[in-house]
């Protein structure tokens, strides 16, 4: 078969058999649908209020600083937590009941206020008085360097004397408990 | 069903009404308009589209389409062609995308029957005349006939819908695919070459060949 011949039977057989039709049910509702869809194309977007965006930058904005306000409080916060939180494990591990905080406290200002005492100079007149006291005790110690030049014998009657002195000043032991007289014995 | 014929019986305008006059009430502003437009093509429209992709559901999809977007780029047509061969090439480059899409799909996943493929040819194969087996053997050679359409490449393939199965003339056609009539001429004698060469084995060609000499 010849490509023109071809062509001529393959355009009558086209035409005795065209392609399908579409089915009549569905074509009534075709121009239907065709409008739906435009005006659904058509319809009117919701306008945008000129507010919305200002309002929204501002919330946003608003909600950044809260943000940072609470960043920067609750780090000192945090950091008190801690510290009250070791105080109570130390305490739990009885490391605290020996010295606790108030104590420490309290010695620490004392230590404080002695250390402060000690770094002042001391006044005139108390040091006129120091050397006063300083000089009557040198003046007893010669006086007792004297008497180590005396007899050891005389020494000790006078130690014996001052013995007894003191001895006769005590009250009578008989008039006191049991207790005393068995110690004494 | 040809294009071109369905374009005479699909006209409900009123009398003195054509499409320019419509067109240019529809850019006025009344767009209820534009359902005469729709209902004057939506059978050449819905049947050029079935030429293109063999079922019912995606022409009439397409061809809605193509309707949707005429009337949204309305203002641009410049009227050096009728409204219908501005349509009939929104429709074409509409299935030329579907197409283009659909072959780039992998076969095993695709659920849309190709041209050919579904349980009813795409041609008209049973007349008052024919027998049962007699329709049954048109059904047949309409089917391997299909297939033989759709093996066609691009062009060839346009050209052959637009002309050999839309009915529609040489000049319509070649405006449709932007192409000289010539050129479209080349397309076309390409197309049955292939066809030929496809089919010269087939019951088809047999089928034809004992028409002729009976």
């Amino acid at each position: 078969m010849t490509p023109d011949r071809f062509e001529a039977r393959l355009k009558r057989w086209l035409s005795a058999h065209p392609l399908k039709s579409p089915p009549p049910s569905q074509q009534s509702r075709y121009v239907d649908e065709v409008m739906t869809r435009i005006e659904r194309l058509e319809a009117p977007v919701p306008a945008r209020s000129w507010w919305r965006l200002p309002l929204a930058l501002a919330a946003s904005g608003g909600f950044a600083c809260a943000l940072l306000v609470m960043w920067i409080h609750a780090s000192p916060r945090a950091s008190l937590a801690r510290i009250e939180r070791d105080w109570q494990v130390l305490a739990e591990v009885d490391e605290l009941d020996a010295v606790p905080a108030p104590s420490v406290e309290e010695e620490l200002r004392e230590v404080d206020q002695l250390m402060l005492a000690e770094a002042q100079p001391k006044a005139s007149a108390d040091a006129e008085a120091w050397i006063d006291q300083a000089l009557d005790l040198l003046d007893q110690a010669g006086d007792d360097a004297v008497l180590q030049d005396e007899d050891p014998d005389d020494v000790l009657e006078e130690l014996e004397a001052l013995d007894r002195a003191e001895m006769s000043a005590l009250p009578d032991p008989t008039s006191e408990g049991s207790s005393f007289v068995a110690r004494r014995s | 069903m040809r294009a071109a014929d369905s374009t005479s019986e699909d006209s409900d305008q009123p009398p003195g009404l054509g499409d320019d006059q419509v067109i240019d009430r529809v850019l006025a502003g009344d767009r209820d308009q534009y359902a005469l437009l729709v209902g004057r093509y939506q059978k050449a429209a819905w049947s050029l589209a079935y030429g293109f992709v063999g079922n019912f559901e995606d022409a009439k999809e397409l061809s809605q389409n193509a309707f949707v977007k005429a009337y949204q780029h309305l203002g641009r047509f410049r009227r050096q062609a009728k409204f219908s061969t501005w349509l009939y090439r929104i429709v074409a480059n509409e299935c030329k995308d579907f197409l283009r899409h659909r072959a780039r799909q992998p076969r095993l996943v695709s659920c849309v029957p190709e041209l050919g493929e579904e349980d009813d040819v795409i041609f008209e194969v049973a007349d008052d005349a024919a027998s049962p087996s007699q329709v049954a053997q048109h059904g047949e050679l309409a089917k391997q006939l299909a297939r033989a359409i759709q093996g066609l490449t691009g062009n060839q393939h346009r050209a052959f819908v637009l002309h050999h199965l839309s009915g529609l003339s040489l000049e319509d056609a070649a405006r449709i695919m932007g192409c000289r009539i010539g050129t479209l001429k080349t397309h076309l004698h390409r197309a049955c070459w292939q066809l030929r060469r496809r089919l010269a084995s087939s019951e088809w060609a047999r089928r034809i060949e004992k028409e002729r000499l009976g």
